[in-house]
């Protein structure tokens, strides 16, 4: 085994819907990358024709190039999910064990979506040219320059991504974010300048029922929540990142600003990046941290702008009709390397998949809701398909072929009047 | 740096993984600098002592600077080598023929027979 090439994991997710066709379906992402590749999300769930819309988890990988092992924990779980489903099987990973209940109450009560690799074009670089290619590889930028080309993808979502007005002029360079195209952390021309951000956010303008959003990177052995630009607060829901009266002012630990998060909502995700932790230590006892993304309290921070978790949970605050998305950031490997040999990302892989699993079943809706949505899946197959059944009521049925008949002849008469 | 370890041969310009033992001050000067790779995110361990690991990409030449300053660095993996052996465990072609194969996952299954009529992609 080895880590899947860019053309072996759009194959995979091929495979894996041509093998599950009931509980999948195969979605080519509409915008191409500079290089001319195509990007497609799997979709799993059951029940395809129950209209209700169910809550939804995107986990989307690769968008820093380097980090190599991400579209492989992406395809694995999805793998894993649908094998284990249809054999209606329990799985387990090393020490963590999910039930065959467990893993059918993810695909019957929630939507999963993967994309696993968000950059093909920046993958394909590293892992044929240069290893430690980060960005993407789009030359509008670089004048021409070889050592200028690409953007960084997580830099430019259109969160703060005009950092230097949002951030204070102190705030950490090194991560927030670039205007220099020879940047690793070049932000872009604008934000949602690139094809593979403009696919995610088609992604949430598509599904807008998607409610709990993981982006997969490395290294680090940390699962991230909001805020990354300051640090949080719960008390002042008037200092937040749409105030431009806080403009100059963000990203400095320790000085005046920080980000308002209700209270309920922090809680909500503190308590679902440890269920990630706790599964992953499970597995064979990995020291991964939960965490604030911003930083450690006591130390300077290291803010980011234009970041997919923050943008993600972002977005209800910034428009209230869409639901509300919690975002995630899960760096795995907690050594210090993007390139493990294959045999440590094996256990690695294991390692994260048990932790995306226990994001899964976190973020599964409540009992009421599943059952409201049943009652209807019911109502829809057993009552209302069987008293006007579509092959007898619908577009190619007797009736509809009547109703046309009489309506082409009434038209011809009229017109011969 | 007799602390190093090099996966393969080393090429100019190559980052190794350093580890930095900072304090909150060391750590602010480093972080305001624009020229260090952190990696995705910096990683930033406390220790009971006061100080944090803190993992930094550099090259040869940023280490000898950083040192020249008064950093603590233990020079870890050439982490640019180390992609460069890698590439060999790269897949080649397309193991999965387009879509014809599904890969299978790591997990370890409990499988049990399938009832009768049951089939891929339906509930159990």
């Amino acid at each position: 085994m080895s880590f899947l090439n860019v053309i072996e994991i759009e194959s995979a997710l091929g495979g894996l819907c041509a093998a599950y066709p009931g509980v999948t379906e195969l979605v080519r992402l509409p915008f191409a990358t500079a290089e001319g590749r195509w990007c497609h999300a799997l979709r799993i769930r059951s029940h395809w024709q129950c209209a209700c819309r169910r809550s939804a988890v995107l986990i989307v990988s690769g968008a820093h190039a380097r980090e190599w092992g991400g579209p492989d924990i992406v395809v694995d779980f999805a793998a894993d999910l649908l094998e284990a489903y249809a054999a209606g099987s329990a799985l387990s990973y090393g020490g963590a064990s999910f039930s065959a209940a467990q893993i059918a109450s993810i695909v019957e009560r929630l939507e999963v979506i993967v994309v696993p690799d968000l950059n093909p074009d920046g993958r394909n670089h590293s892992q044929t040219v240069a290893p430690m290619w980060r960005k993407n590889r789009n030359p509008a930028s670089s004048g021409g320059d070889p050592d200028r080309i690409g953007v960084d993808v997580n830099r430019n979502y259109d969160f703060l991504w005009d950092f230097p007005t949002k951030f204070a002029p102190g705030a950490n360079p090194t991560t927030v974010a670039s205007t220099d195209p020879a940047s690793d952390l070049f932000h872009g021309a604008a934000g949602f300048s690139e094809a593979e951000t403009q696919n995610v956010r088609w992604l949430f303008e598509r599904y807008p029922w998607i409610r709990w959003f993981m982006d997969v990177h490395s290294f680090g052995g940390d699962i991230l929540f909001s805020w990354g630009d300051d640090e949080d607060q719960t008390t002042d829901p008037s200092m937040a990142f749409g105030d431009p009266g806080w403009d100059h002012r963000r990203g400095v630990s320790g000085d005046a600003y920080r980000e308002y998060i209700p209270a309920g909502y922090l809680s909500t995700v503190q308590s679902a990046a440890t269920a990630v932790r706790d599964a992953i230590a499970s597995v064979r006892g990995q020291p991964y941290t939960s965490a604030q993304s911003f930083g450690l309290p006591g130390w300077p921070g290291y803010p980011t702008s234009g970041a997919s978790d923050d943008w993600s949970f972002s977005r209800h605050f910034a428009d209230p009709s869409r639901r509300q998305t919690f975002g995630f950031t899960l760096e795995f490997n907690p050594t210090s390397t993007f390139f493990p040999s294959w045999a440590e990302m094996t256990d690695i892989i294991r390692d994260v998949d048990a932790g995306l699993v226990a994001f899964c079943l976190n973020a599964r809706p409540g009992w009421l809701w599943v059952t409201w949505c049943h009652i209807l899946t019911w109502l829809s197959d057993r009552v209302w398909h069987r008293l006007f059944p579509p092959e007898l009521w619908g577009p190619y049925g007797p009736w509809t072929r009547l109703r046309r008949a009489v309506y082409g002849g009434l038209g011809r008469s009229k017109r011969r009047s | 740096m007799p602390d190093e370890t090099t996966p393969g041969a080393e090429q100019p310009g190559d980052r190794f993984a350093v580890t930095a033992l900072v304090t909150p001050a060391q750590a602010a000067e480093l972080f305001a600098r624009d020229d260090l790779d952190f990696g995705c995110r910096p990683r930033l361990r406390p220790d009971a002592d006061g100080t944090a690991s803190l993992v930094i990409l550099a090259s040869r030449r940023t280490i000898d600077e950083l040192r020249a300053k008064g950093h603590r660095l233990t020079v870890g993996e050439n982490v640019s080598a180390a992609g460069r052996a890698r590439l060999a465990e790269v897949g080649r072609g397309d193991r999965f023929e387009g879509g014809r194969i599904a890969p299978s996952g790591l997990a370890h299954k409990h499988l049990r027979p399938r009832p009768p009529g049951g089939s891929p992609g339906q509930a159990p």
